[in-house]
């Protein structure tokens, strides 16, 4: 039983880490909290519930086009606005992504209304047993994809030259720039990119959940949570912080009184927050 | 008893020993300079001294009194004003403001900082600790507008508001020109000449060993040598600090 | 005594008087508007945008001049609610005292609160209360002794002082001008006393500040536990004029960024700032929505997210800067150098 509920953990928190690994890049590469990122996985969630019900896609088959969409629009994010505040006070870069939550959120409460959609899926369904392990199946193919995404992400981040220069640019941006890195390039290709992360794991979701203007909101928090226990601006530790979240979520849900998931989680976030904001590994 | 007692300060980063525990003193109404070369963690000495870093060992002791680890507000409260290397003023506040900052804190209450100004008693001795290092005339104006040095001399003002046991001052000469650094210099002694309690950093050898009645030298977080000026000058370890074998 | 040209030109003597002029023209406009405005959807505007007024204030205090962004004033607002509220129903007790006791207990919580998150930097401190505020909502919901999610619905007593209830609207409406009048002129009070003062400092340079010995961390939990009592006021003064409260319209977190929105729209770390927000917000917003009708359900919402964006990208300080900008650009810079507030010695 408690193997169960780990294993299970384990998979939702893969999703939760591929939510968490977006806001961790961007704030690794220029110290800013996005706090509208449970908004963007909204969108993506939305948009494949729109492309199921208008053009019969499976969201899994929507995920590429969410991607490159939701890539695009944290492109224009960053150059519209993000851009413009850089190097504004602290308080006006958190109020603007706290903005940007806020007028996501009510333009979908106005275009789609706040009733619950669900998708409509044709195939993964059921249960597989492993030995003693009864696993769902959409859990597992959401796991597998999260998990293919991050690898590819770390690929990506490792060799390829947009992910060296996102690298340097966080870990030493006057060096970077020395180097001849196109600094506001790389922060518009990390908004790109962490919104495109978010989209796959809001198509994976969009499958199991209902979808509503603020479904985003409590998924945009444990990614808070995430990133805080693995450490601000670590990408390994936003997966920690994304899988320790799964379990402990499943495991308090399924010993202690279910309605306590949620709270024990953001109990524990401030506990980190005020204790160890270096996040539980101590990575920077 | 001394203004001033620190006893054997010890500061670490990491692997780094930016200070090797440090004693020194200073007494009531002494002018006492603190130098070194470069790096040696002098800022790092009155960082601790003051409150912005907590030692790892030693204590601090303002009066008899220990402030070793206490926070920032309450060494400055207790009677011990540290200025900065590059001044810190209130850049959008007037020079008056700034200096009325330096009120005493401590013995506010609740109703005092809701509801009151500050008193016309305190804002006439700012008034005449401003016309002290002579600015006067720009004492409605944004401090952000003074030059470097205008901005020392403010800093010095809101010390004196302050009316403390000892003045920590850190490079007050530091990119300031030459004819306000004589100016500095002629309020530090004044002010020493009427019983102010001084420790200063300076880089600019000149001028400290022009003022000070005792130094200490630091070298790589190790005080190395105490004494007047001529017995620092002629000590072989400090001129090899300075300028090696 | 200056005299005053035009409403454009003011010396600083003559910007004063006029201000005080206009605003006791004001205030004597607010107090007989029942007389002229009968109908209950627009007294219930006017109810509305007061309460937004006096909630944005009291955000003002932590996020203006204390600098913090608190993003969960939704749990003191449900505090003062809930506190009332289950006074009135199990002990019987008249709301007015309820009021009292449930802005004491909500400064309370903000300083046990506080305490823990107030040393967090600027964005922690602002998830960390987003945090609390979810954590408060879900326990909420669960709770039978509150409620649980259905809430608690108030008995009825209309037209009884006693239990702060009435048919008619205009006696909340008072109460409502009371409140944001008494807001207003509190935080007039404090922005230019030493607390003011003070927190200008600490705004400009946090270390700077401690380094003359000013508390930063004080000044912020006296702030936030400010804030925490006139929350919990207007929230006791909510459920007495809704007559229901739940976790699902008191404790949503949206309502506690709402506030936070507001505030910095019309200019934070100002007296008037919060005011202009909340009369763009709600009054503004709401004839859109009757004008359009249902199927604009969240378009008011919308145009403030929008008005934030843009106040974010052209005009920071809000829409009191905007204002003063604009009207320095009718004036002239001669005039802006006169009429700008060198702040008496405090600021």
């Amino acid at each position: 039983m408690l193997l169960q509920s780990i294993v299970s953990g384990l998979l939702v928190g893969t999703i939760y880490a591929l939510i968490a690994v977006g806001l961790t890049l961007i704030w690794g590469i220029m110290e800013l909290v996005n706090f509208a990122h449970g908004s963007y996985l909204m969108l993506a969630m939305y948009f494949c519930y729109a492309m199921n019900v208008l053009v019969g896609f499976d969201p899994l088959l929507s995920m590429p086009i969410a991607a490159i969409l939701l890539y695009i629009l944290g492109v224009i994010t960053y150059k519209a606005i993000i851009a413009r505040i850089m190097n504004a006070s602290m308080l006006l870069q958190i109020f603007t992504t706290v903005a940007l939550q806020f007028l996501i959120n009510y333009i979908m409460f106005f275009i789609a209304k706040p009733t619950f959609r669900t998708v409509k899926i044709s195939f993964l369904d059921g249960v597989i047993r492993i030995g003693d392990l009864f696993l769902d199946k959409q859990m597992l193919v959401a796991s597998v994809i999260c998990v293919l995404t991050f690898v590819f992400l770390n690929l990506f981040l490792r060799y390829s030259k947009v992910g060296k220069g996102i690298r340097a640019t966080t870990d030493n941006p006057r060096a970077a720039l020395a180097l001849g890195v196109d600094i506001e390039k790389m922060y518009a290709y990390t908004w790109g990119i962490s919104l495109a992360l978010v989209a796959v794991a809001g198509a994976v979701l969009c499958r199991n959940l209902y979808t509503y203007p603020t479904v985003g909101d409590k998924f945009g928090l444990f990614a808070f949570v995430a990133v805080a226990l693995g450490g601000f601006g670590s990408v390994y530790g936003a997966l920690f912080g994304g899988l320790m979240i799964g379990v402990v979520e499943t495991i308090v849900g399924v010993y202690a009184i279910p309605w306590m998931k949620l709270p024990a989680v953001f109990a524990v976030f401030i506990l980190i927050l005020v204790v160890k904001p270096q996040g539980l590994l101590g990575w920077k | 008893m001394e203004a001033l007692k620190v006893e054997g300060l010890t500061k670490q980063f990491g692997g780094l020993v930016a200070l090797n525990k440090v004693t020194l003193q200073v007494e009531k109404g002494e002018l006492v300079g603190l130098i070194g070369p470069n790096g040696s963690g002098k800022t790092t000495f009155f960082n601790c001294v003051s409150g912005f870093y907590t030692p790892d060992e030693g204590h601090v002791y303002l009066r008899g009194k220990k402030i070793t680890g206490h926070p920032m507000e309450k060494i400055c409260e207790s009677g011990l004003y540290r200025s900065f290397q590059i001044p810190r003023a209130f850049r959008e506040l007037s020079v008056l403001q700034n200096v009325l900052l330096s009120q005493p804190h401590r013995t506010e209450n609740l109703i005092d900082i809701l509801f009151r100004r500050t008193s016309d008693v305190l804002v006439n001795r700012g008034k005449e600790y401003i016309d002290f290092v002579g600015l006067t005339h720009l004492i409605e104006e944004p401090a952000g507008n003074l030059s470097g040095g205008q901005q020392k001399l403010l800093e010095l003002a809101s010390a004196l508001m302050k009316d403390p046991d000892i003045i920590l001052l850190d490079e007050p000469m530091g990119g300031v020109n030459p004819t306000l650094i004589n100016k500095i210099t002629d309020l530090i002694l004044e002010l020493n000449r009427s019983g102010r309690t001084f420790l200063v950093i300076e880089h600019n050898m000149e001028v400290i060993m022009g003022i000070a009645q005792r130094l200490y030298v630091l070298d790589h977080g190790v005080l190395i040598a105490e004494g007047g000026p001529e017995e620092i000058r002629n000590n072989d370890e400090v001129l090899e600090a300075y300028f090696g074998k | 005594m200056e005299v005053i040209e035009k409403a454009g030109s003011m010396g600083r003597k003559g910007g004063v008087q006029t201000k005080w002029v206009l605003s006791v023209a004001l205030l004597v406009l607010l107090a007989c508007l029942p007389w002229f405005i009968k109908g209950a959807y627009y007294r219930h505007i006017l109810i509305f945008t007061l309460m937004y007024v006096v909630l944005a204030q009291a955000w003002n205090l932590i996020g203006g001049y204390a600098g913090q962004i608190a993003l969960g004033n939704a749990v003191f607002f449900s505090i003062g609610a809930y506190t009332s509220t289950l006074f009135l129903v199990k002990a019987n007790m008249t709301p007015w005292l309820g009021m009292l006791i449930g802005g004491v207990f909500s400064a309370v919580v903000s300083l046990a609160l506080g305490y823990v998150v107030l040393r967090l930097q600027g964005h922690y401190f602002a998830m960390a209360t987003i945090a609390f505020n979810e954590i408060v909502r879900i326990c909420f919901a669960n709770w039978r002794f509150v409620g649980g999610a259905q809430g608690i619905s108030l008995p009825l007593h209309i037209g009884s002082f006693y239990y702060m209830e009435w048919s008619n609207k205009t006696p909340y409406y008072y109460i409502m001008l009371f409140m944001a009048v008494f807001i207003t002129v509190f935080i007039y009070v404090l922005d230019r006393s030493r607390f003011g003062f003070y927190a200008k400092a600490v705004k400009q340079d946090e270390i700077a500040a401690k380094n003359r010995g000013i508390s930063s961390f004080k000044l912020k939990q006296l702030a936030f536990a400010l804030n925490a009592f006139f929350t919990a006021m207007v929230g006791t003064f909510y459920a007495q004029y809704i007559l229901y409260i739940s976790p699902d319209s008191v404790l949503l977190t949206s309502n506690s960024i709402l506030i936070a929105v507001i505030a910095i729209v019309g200019g934070f770390g100002t007296v008037s700032g919060p005011i202009l927000g909340a009369i763009f917000v709600f009054p503004l917003t709401e004839f859109l929505r009757a004008y359009l009708g249902g199927q604009a359900m969240g378009l008011n919402y919308i145009l403030f997210g929008a008005a934030a964006i843009f106040v974010v990208l052209v005009e920071p300080n809000g829409f009191v800067a905007l204002i003063r900008r604009i009207r320095r650009s009718f004036i002239g810079v001669k005039e802006q150098e006169r009429s700008m507030e060198v702040g008496g010695v405090e600021g």
